[in-house]
């Protein structure tokens, strides 16, 4: 808790308004004795807790028909603003408080208890009274905050334990314990499958991508394999073209041997029919000459039965043979003339009738074109191959999930089972609640020993240090003893000086957020007094010392109050 | 692992619901208090 501002309207011997402002560090009020220094104190403690000692109404103001007093005070704690305000007429009581400008009506006691307060404000004269006894301790090491929690932790727990009837539900609460942790070891054994059914999922997805991969492969490698096929195809056309175009090249001859024969025959029918007509002129012709004639003419004289010397005359067919002879010179081919009449016709049909040679020459050189284009070789055993392994593998997975997917199934059920009986009890949630509130109670109770114990060091090395510098007797003196406020290893007593200057050392050594003291200094002598003004700027964040005499501590801070009071009206103001 | 973490170890429970628990405390009304400290009790 910090002080910001406190204004006191006809409260005791104040009478209007007067108001008091105060800042971090030291804050000084200085006033002779019956001014109102205390009444300054007393008056926060009426606008926090509605604590009155007497008639609390100014008497000038009673006079002045302004029958209320009025204290309102801002302050803060743990990070929150507050305005307290209470007032006191002739109607009663009032009061009002805002927290960070909200209005607010719980009480300041449930917010800064009235005994943690008190442990802000210390009087001169009785300050040393702490020493071996300090009351409100767990206040002061800052464990109060952990005990109240505790205590509402233990409430929470007998209200709890009154929902419930009987000492049974408690024993049948540890049973369900029991299956709670059955349960729980289930339900990691079924995350532990449904992440092996994620596992195997995963990895049948991954299949399935690699089988669609192989399927793409294997596409492209069986058009490699039906074109190897037509190649093959391809291949024996082109050998029976070959061999058509052997055989055409063998024919070749009748064609060209028809040809010229024709032709020969034509010569020699030109030839006969000028001889004929040279005998006919001369009147030689006969009728062997005419039947020659009309065989030459035919053709067939030369491709049919040889010709006979037994039908013609010896003059004509040495004619004839004289002019083959000569055609003969020029095509080169004459043998195949001598062929039996049946086997040359039949060859000159086939050929004219079946063999193109543009035909072959055409088809021969698209086979060409097609045999020459590059072809890698086909893959598709080996694709075949890895695609029926992942097949395998994918089918092995999905037994397996089916597999773990039945073992979960049970396990569910299982689960089910357990966690219907649990259910069965209404009241589960409250044993469960009151079960987790005695273990809080316990590791509490062990938290707020440690927190003490961590608190005690630390202050009683603080402290320690304060009163090594401030004591008149540093040697004899080593160190604070919190646990029973009193200073360590000293077996006389202290006198209310020394008691004075060690509950000062342990307020420095608890260093709380704000701490008033009224008549600081009373009992100590000189040597004490400098040596702990010195230090009170680190006995709190906010120290406000109330005193009669301030020429030494008025150097500590620029923020001083005076209390004048006038004789006459019997009132006091703060200048 | 601090000391108060340690203890709630040993009690076996979640030091920060204990944490929260305990910050319940600056909670002013008493109900609300008791109310939020109930809640955190069923997840301890």
């Amino acid at each position: 808790m910090k002080l910001n501002n406190v204004c006191l309207e006809n409260y005791k011997i104040f009478y209007g308004k007067n108001i008091l402002r105060f800042d971090n560090g030291v804050n000084v009020i200085e006033g002779k004795n019956g001014y109102g220094k205390t009444t300054i104190v007393d008056s926060i403690f009426f606008a926090l807790y509605g604590k009155k000692n007497g008639d609390i109404i100014n008497n000038f103001a009673k006079m002045n028909n302004e029958r209320f007093c009025r204290v309102s005070i801002d302050f803060e704690h743990n990070g929150d603003k507050y305005n307290a305000e209470r007032e006191l007429s002739d109607n009663g009581e009032k009061f009002y408080l805002k927290i960070n400008s909200n209005e607010s009506n719980i009480s300041v006691e449930s917010i800064i208890p009235e005994r943690a307060a008190c442990l802000s404000f210390f009087d001169g004269e009785s300050i040393s009274s702490v020493v071996g006894y300090m009351e409100n301790m767990d206040e002061m090491l800052g464990v109060a905050g952990l005990k109240a929690v505790k205590e509402d932790v233990e409430k929470l727990k007998k209200r709890l334990e009154l929902t419930l009837t009987g000492t049974g539900k408690i024993k049948n609460f540890f049973r369900k314990m029991g299956e709670m942790k059955a349960v729980k070891k289930l339900e990691e054994k079924e995350k532990k499958i449904k992440m092996k059914i994620s596992h195997e999922e995963k990895r049948i997805n991954e299949i399935g991508y690699e089988v669609s991969e192989f399927k793409k492969i294997l596409k492209k490698e069986k058009e490699l394999d039906r074109e190897e096929r037509e190649r093959g195809k391809l291949e024996k056309r082109y050998n029976e073209l070959v061999d058509e175009e052997e055989k055409f090249k063998e024919n070749m001859a009748y064609i060209i041997l028809k040809d010229e024969l024709e032709k020969a025959v034509e010569n020699i029918n030109k030839k006969k029919d000028e001889m004929l007509k040279e005998r006919i002129k001369q009147g030689r012709i006969n009728a062997q000459e005419e039947l020659l004639t009309s065989i030459l003419h035919s053709g067939r004289c030369i491709c049919g039965t040889p010709v006979s010397t037994s039908n013609y005359g010896k003059h004509e067919i040495s004619l004839l043979l004289e002019n083959l002879k000569h055609e003969e010179e020029k095509i080169g081919k004459i043998k195949d003339f001598y062929m039996s009449s049946d086997d040359l016709v039949s060859a000159l049909e086939k050929v004219k009738v079946s063999i193109n040679p543009l035909i072959i020459k055409n088809e021969k050189e698209k086979i060409e074109i097609v045999l020459n284009k590059k072809c890698p070789p086909s893959k598709m055993d080996i694709v075949l191959k890895n695609l029926n392994e992942k097949r395998v593998e994918g089918k092995a997975r999905e037994l397996r999930i089916e597999e773990l997917r039945s073992e979960l199934a049970e396990i569910k059920d299982m689960i089910e089972e357990k966690r219907e009986k649990i259910k069965t009890n209404k009241k589960w949630k409250t044993l469960k609640k009151i079960k987790n509130a005695e273990r809080l109670i316990s590791a509490l109770d062990e938290i707020i020993e440690e927190t003490k114990r961590l608190k005690k060091i630390e202050t009683e090395k603080k402290a320690s240090s304060i009163l090594r510098t401030v004591t008149n007797k540093p040697r004899e003196y080593r160190g604070v003893d919190v646990e029973n406020m009193n200073i360590k290893n000293v077996s006389s007593e202290l006198s209310d000086g020394e008691k004075h200057v060690l509950a000062l050392s342990f307020l420095g050594g608890i260093k709380k957020d704000m701490v008033v003291i009224d008549m600081p200094f009373t009992r100590l002598d000189k040597t004490h007094k400098r040596k702990l003004l010195k230090k009170i700027p680190s006995l709190a964040e906010q120290v406000v010392l109330l005193d009669t005499d301030i020429d030494e501590i008025k150097n500590l801070t620029e923020n001083v109050y005076h209390l004048r009071h006038d004789q006459e009206r019997k009132v006091s103001v703060i200048t | 692992m601090d000391d108060i973490g340690k203890i709630c170890e040993k009690h076996g429970l979640d030091k920060n619901i204990v944490d929260e628990i305990i910050s319940c405390g600056s909670v002013k009304e008493e109900e609300k208090r008791l109310k939020k400290i109930s809640s955190l009790l069923e997840k301890l």
